[in-house]
C-alpha cells in the first residue's frame, strides 16, 4: 500500500487517529478502491468506529487493484496505545440539557425514544467533528439497538457505532470494572415525537430531544457480546460493518444544508434490520432571515481534557462549535471519570 | 430548609465563577455557609487539609438579584452544606453566557444544589442546562467547628476577601502583585520544600529559601502596611520597631498552590 498525504491533511489524519484511539486499542487499515478505511472496535465489542478517506484526500493513492496484483488479500492491523481511565465511584454530579427541534437542521422522531450509551468512545469523534465544523447525523432506534453518529465531507466519511443498553430501566451499577476495562460514562438520549413522517416538508411536532447523561453505571455489558460463549471478532466486525452500511445509506439521504432543505429517501433494496430516527445538529452556522450568518452560542469554554493541572482557565468564544460536544465536555472529565445523570 | 437564588447579570456571574474556580483549585471539599446576607466558603484548619484553612465571604447582594433563605430554624437562620467546589466550577462553566442562573437547594436522590442556566439558543426557545450537585447538609451541632477565624476586620473596599490565615498577626503587610510573587515562588519551589516569609512594618518583605547548596532571597520594598480596624485600637504590632522582621516558614508547595489558584484579581492582598 502506498499513500502520500500532503502537509495540511496530515493534521486531519492525526485527529482521526486520535478519535479512533479513544474507541479501541487496535487499528485496522483497509485499502479499498473507494479509499482508505481506518476501523477500530473497542474491547467489549460494543463500539465501532470507521474513518473512510477517499482517494481525493491523498496526494497519491495506489489503487487496490494494483496492490492486489502484488500482494493478494491485504490486511493491516496496528496496535494503538491504550488509554485507561480511573473511575471515581463517588457521588456524581447530574446534568441535563434540553434541545428544541428547531435547533436541528433536520429532526425526525416517530415515537418517544430513550437510549443509554457510553460517552467515552464518542468524545474523540466529537472532537474531530468539531475541529472541522462538520454537521453530524445521529441515527438511533429503540433501547438495545445501536446508535450511529456520522459526519461526512467531500473527502472523508466517518462514523461511530455504539451499542445501547437493552433495558433502560436497569441503570444500577454492576460489578466494578476489571483492571483492563475502562470505566464508562453512560449518556441517555431521549426523544419525544408524535408523528411518524418521512416528509420533511410537513411541519414537525414540537418534540424535544433530551441528551441526558446517566449516573452510576460504570460498566456496560451488552447482552449480545456478553452472553455468547464463543466469540468471533471478525463476525462481530462484520455485523457492525453491516450496520454501518445501513447507517450510511440512511445518512446519504438525510444530510442536507440549511439553505437547500433537500431530503431523499434512503434507497434500500433489502429491508433495514433496524428502524432509525434521525437527528442532525445544525448548530455550526446558519443563515439568518436577513442573509447574515448567525454565530451560534458557545455553551462552554475550552475542553478540560488537554489542560495541565494549574493552568489558568481561558475564556474562549469559538463561534463554530459542535454544541453536543460542548455539553458533553461540560459533563464529563476524563481524568476523574465522573458520571453524569439526568431525569426529565 | 429552603434556599433559592437568581443571578442575571453576566458580570456578576463571571465574577462568581472566578471565585468558585479559585476555591476549587485550593481544596477538593469545602463548606458553604448561607445566611440571609452572605455566602461563605470555608475550609477549617484540619490535619486532613495539611493544616491549610480558608475562609471566603461574599455579600449576596453584590451577586444575586433574588436571594431567599429559610435556615435550619428561626434562631439559626443559616444553612451549612459540604460539597465539592470542582462540581460547582464545572457547572458554572456551562453557564457563562446564560441569560439567567437559578440556584436552589433540592432533594433528588440526595440533597443537591441544583443550578439551572437559561442559555441563548438558535431557536425561539431557550436552552436550559440543569446541574444537580450532591451536597451534605452539616448538622447544627457541628457548626461551631466552622466559626469565623479570629482576625481583625479588614478595612474592606472590595467585595471578596480570600484566604485569611489564622494567626496572631505581629506584622501585616500588603503583598506585591500576586503574579509577581507567583513567578518568584515557582522558581524557588524547585530548589526547596520550605520558604521563609519575612515582613516588617516598614513595608519590606523578603521571600527566602536556604538549602545546603544554595540560598536565594527576593526582596520587596515599599509595599505598605495595612492599619487594623479603627484608629483607636492598633493591636500588638504597634509596639514593634518598624524594621524588625517577623518571619514564618511555610510549605512552599502550599504557597505555590494558593498563588496558582488565584482567578480573581484582588484590589488588595494582605499577609
Amino acid at each position: 500500500m502506498k499513500c502520500v498525504i500532503e502537509g495540511n491533511s496530515v493534521k486531519v489524519f492525526g485527529k482521526a487517529l486520535h478519535a479512533l484511539s479513544r474507541v479501541g486499542d487496535e487499528l485496522w487499515l483497509d485499502p479499498l478502491e473507494k479509499g482508505l478505511a481506518l476501523r477500530t472496535v473497542n474491547m467489549a465489542h460494543s463500539a465501532y468506529a470507521c474513518f473512510l478517506f477517499s482517494p481525493l484526500f491523498f496526494q497519491q493513492y495506489k489503487s487496490v487493484a494494483e496492490l492486489l496484483q502484488n500482494r493478494g488479500n491485504l490486511k493491516c492491523k496496528l496496535t494503538m496505545k491504550p488509554v485507561y481511565l480511573e473511575a471515581e465511584l463517588m457521588k456524581a454530579m447530574h446534568t441535563e440539557m434540553s434541545l428544541n427541534p428547531e435547533e436541528f437542521d433536520y429532526f425526525q422522531v416517530g415515537v418517544d425514544s430513550d437510549i443509554t450509551f457510553c460517552l467515552k468512545e464518542l468524545r474523540g469523534f466529537l472532537s474531530f467533528a468539531e475541529s472541522y465544523c462538520l454537521p453530524m447525523a445521529i441515527h438511533f432506534g429503540s433501547p438495545g439497538k445501536p446508535v450511529c453518529f456520522s459526519v461526512e465531507d467531500m473527502v472523508l466519511e466517518a462514523s461511530v457505532v455504539l451499542a445501547t443498553l437493552a433495558d433502560p430501566e436497569s441503570r444500577t451499577p454492576s460489578q466494578n470494572p476489571g483492571p483492563q476495562e475502562e470505566a464508562r460514562i453512560p449518556i441517555v438520549l431521549r426523544c419525544d415525537g408524535e408523528m411518524d413522517s418521512h416528509d420533511p416538508t410537513a411541519s414537525q411536532p414540537p418534540g424535544r430531544a433530551d441528551v441526558t447523561p446517566q449516573q452510576g453505571s460504570v460498566e456496560e455489558r451488552i447482552a449480545s457480546s456478553q452472553g455468547s460463549p464463543v466469540f468471533s471478532g471478525l463476525a462481530r466486525m462484520r455485523d457492525l460493518l453491516q450496520l454501518h452500511k445501513v447507517c450510511s445509506l440512511g445518512n446519504r439521504g438525510v444530510v442536507s444544508s440549511r439553505a437547500e432543505q433537500k431530503f431523499e429517501e434512503p434507497a434500500c433494496a433489502t429491508p433495514m434490520p433496524w428502524k432509525f430516527r434521525s437527528l442532525l445538529f445544525g448548530a455550526v452556522s446558519g443563515l439568518q432571515a436577513d442573509g447574515g450568518v448567525s454565530s451560534p452560542p458557545s455553551l462552554v469554554c475550552c475542553s478540560d481534557t488537554e489542560e495541565e493541572a494549574g493552568e489558568k482557565n481561558q475564556d474562549c468564544h469559538r463561534t463554530e462549535r459542535s454544541d453536543l460536544r460542548c455539553f458533553i465536555e461540560a459533563c464529563t472529565s476524563r481524568e476523574k471519570g465522573w458520571c453524569t445523570h439526568c431525569e426529565s | 430548609m429552603k434556599f433559592r437564588a437568581k443571578l442575571v447579570d453576566v458580570g456578576c456571574l463571571n465574577h462568581f465563577t472566578r471565585v468558585v474556580n479559585t476555591i476549587s483549585k485550593l481544596t477538593k471539599t469545602c463548606t458553604l455557609r448561607l445566611t440571609t446576607d452572605n455566602l461563605f466558603f470555608m475550609l477549617s484548619d484540619k490535619v486532613a487539609n495539611g493544616g491549610v484553612s480558608m475562609w471566603c465571604e461574599l455579600s449576596q447582594a453584590n451577586f444575586f438579584d433574588e436571594f431567599q433563605l429559610e435556615g435550619v430554624s428561626a434562631e439559626a437562620n443559616e444553612i451549612y452544606l459540604e460539597f465539592q467546589p470542582e462540581n460547582l466550577s464545572r457547572a458554572l462553566r456551562t453557564a457563562q453566557n446564560a441569560k439567567s442562573l437559578k440556584i436552589k437547594l433540592t432533594k433528588k436522590h440526595c440533597p443537591c444544589l441544583t443550578l439551572a442556566a437559561e442559555l441563548p439558543s438558535l431557536s425561539s426557545v431557550s436552552r436550559v442546562v440543569t446541574h444537580d450537585i450532591p451536597v451534605d447538609v452539616i448538622p447544627r451541632r457541628l457548626w461551631q467547628d466552622l466559626k469565623e477565624p479570629s482576625v481583625p476586620e479588614f478595612d474592606v473596599s472590595h467585595r471578596v476577601q480570600l484566604c485569611r490565615l489564622i494567626t496572631e498577626a505581629e506584622v501585616s503587610i500588603y503583598l506585591p502583585p500576586l503574579k509577581t510573587m507567583k513567578n518568584v515562588v515557582d522558581r524557588m519551589k524547585n530548589l526547596s520544600h520550605h520558604l521563609v516569609v519575612e515582613a516588617n512594618l516598614s513595608g519590606e518583605m523578603n521571600l527566602k529559601i536556604e538549602t545546603d547548596l544554595v540560598s536565594v532571597s527576593t526582596h520587596f520594598k515599599d509595599l505598605g502596611n495595612p492599619s487594623w480596624g479603627d484608629d483607636s485600637s492598633q493591636g500588638p504590632s504597634q509596639d514593634r520597631a518598624a524594621e524588625v522582621m517577623a518571619c514564618a516558614r511555610v510549605d512552599i508547595k502550599k504557597l505555590q498552590q494558593f498563588l496558582a489558584s488565584q482567578q480573581v484579581n484582588p484590589s488588595k492582598a494582605m499577609c
